[in-house]
């Protein structure tokens, strides 16, 4: 990664992730160790109403490293549906509060195991499609529970110009990736740069697919 | 919902409005041919994955899944359409279908679409 696109990257993400190598990521041997090391506490015992997921975690995000702006923007938008919220026992809203304090900003629910698949899939593609294109951004958009596995990876190809041989070789990537990871909903696109400022043609709160750090989970 | 025979006529109405009326107007309104070829498109697709595999979709994400699992051999091309469409829908004029782009989606994609359907059919 060249060392504009890190800054780029970094006033990007600032505040948003915990900055955390893949070689790091990849050396964290459990779940529980990643949140340990992410600062993220996690209790397993919530239920909701999503149907198909396996191992429903309520995450509870620390305000050393995130701000309530950024959790409004990112986890409430797009992580929390209010459905979800409203799921949570009015108990253990309290034992949230009085476990975690002043300093819990947010929370959300989600199957992590989704998110760690995501990060994956979207590395995979980006391996495979990245000497076609100038970037891929996303953003994970909230559905009803009823369409596992509760959220959208909306995604932006960035490629120079349209271009039908690109197109298709990039197609046949997303298709593949689309095969593997059958439990996820991909909404990707492909958008002509023209030699435009990426902030006018990214929509706001999407964030560059970075391989090198594992903000997805 | 639509069953078999109803997705195969809106997709057969739809790219016969193209043939009919659209064409004439290609080099103004190629994001329109674009448009409507993709919904042509969607009803094939519809049609065979009721069909062959008992599925039916509200979503474009779901169906997409479904187009990459059990009819890969044309995602790539209706995915294409797909793109071509949104764009034709929601995109600013610059970054609207072209004509080269309109005329590859009623030469090019939209048939592969169909050809696959109806062999798939037959």
């Amino acid at each position: 990664m060249s060392a504009m696109s890190c800054n780029e990257y970094s006033e990007r993400m600032q505040g948003r992730f915990p900055e955390v190598s893949r070689q790091e990521s990849q050396n964290q041997s459990s779940m529980k160790e990643m949140f340990t090391h992410y600062k993220i506490r996690y209790e397993s015992t919530l239920e909701t109403q999503r149907p198909k997921l396996t191992s429903n975690l309520l995450v509870y995000f620390d305000s050393t490293r995130f701000s309530m702006s950024n959790l409004g923007i990112l986890w409430k938008s797009h992580f929390i549906g209010t459905h979800q919220y409203d799921n949570v026992s009015n108990n253990l809203k309290q034992e949230l509060v009085s476990n975690i304090g002043h300093y819990a900003t947010g929370f959300a629910i989600e199957d992590v195991k989704f998110l760690a698949q995501t990060d994956k899939a979207l590395d995979f593609l980006n391996r495979r499609i990245e000497t076609l294109t100038e970037g891929i951004f996303y953003n994970l958009r909230s559905i009803p529970p009823n369409r596992a596995p509760g959220y959208v990876i909306d995604g932006w190809i960035i490629i120079p110009e349209y271009d039908k041989d690109t197109e298709y070789k990039i197609y046949k990537e997303l298709g593949s990736v689309i095969r593997d990871n059958t439990n996820l909903l991909f909404s990707i696109h492909i958008i002509a740069r023209k030699g435009r400022d990426l902030g006018k043609i990214i929509p706001r709160d999407y964030k560059r697919y970075n391989p090198w750090s594992d903000y997805v989970c | 919902m639509l069953k078999v025979k109803e997705s195969l006529a809106k997709a057969e109405r739809n790219k016969n409005f193209i043939s009919q009326k659209l064409v004439y107007m290609i080099d103004t309104y190629s994001d329109w041919i674009t448009v409507v070829a993709f919904y042509s498109a969607l009803h094939f697709v519809d049609a065979h994955l009721l069909k062959h595999h008992g599925i039916q979709r509200e979503h474009h994400e779901e169906r997409e899944r479904d187009v990459a699992i059990y009819m890969a051999d044309i995602y790539p091309a209706y995915k294409r359409l797909f793109e071509m469409g949104f764009r034709g829908r929601y995109s600013s004029i610059e970054d609207s279908p072209t004509l080269d782009e309109a005329k590859s989606a009623i030469e090019h994609e939209l048939p592969k679409v169909e050809e696959y359907v109806k062999q798939q059919m037959s």
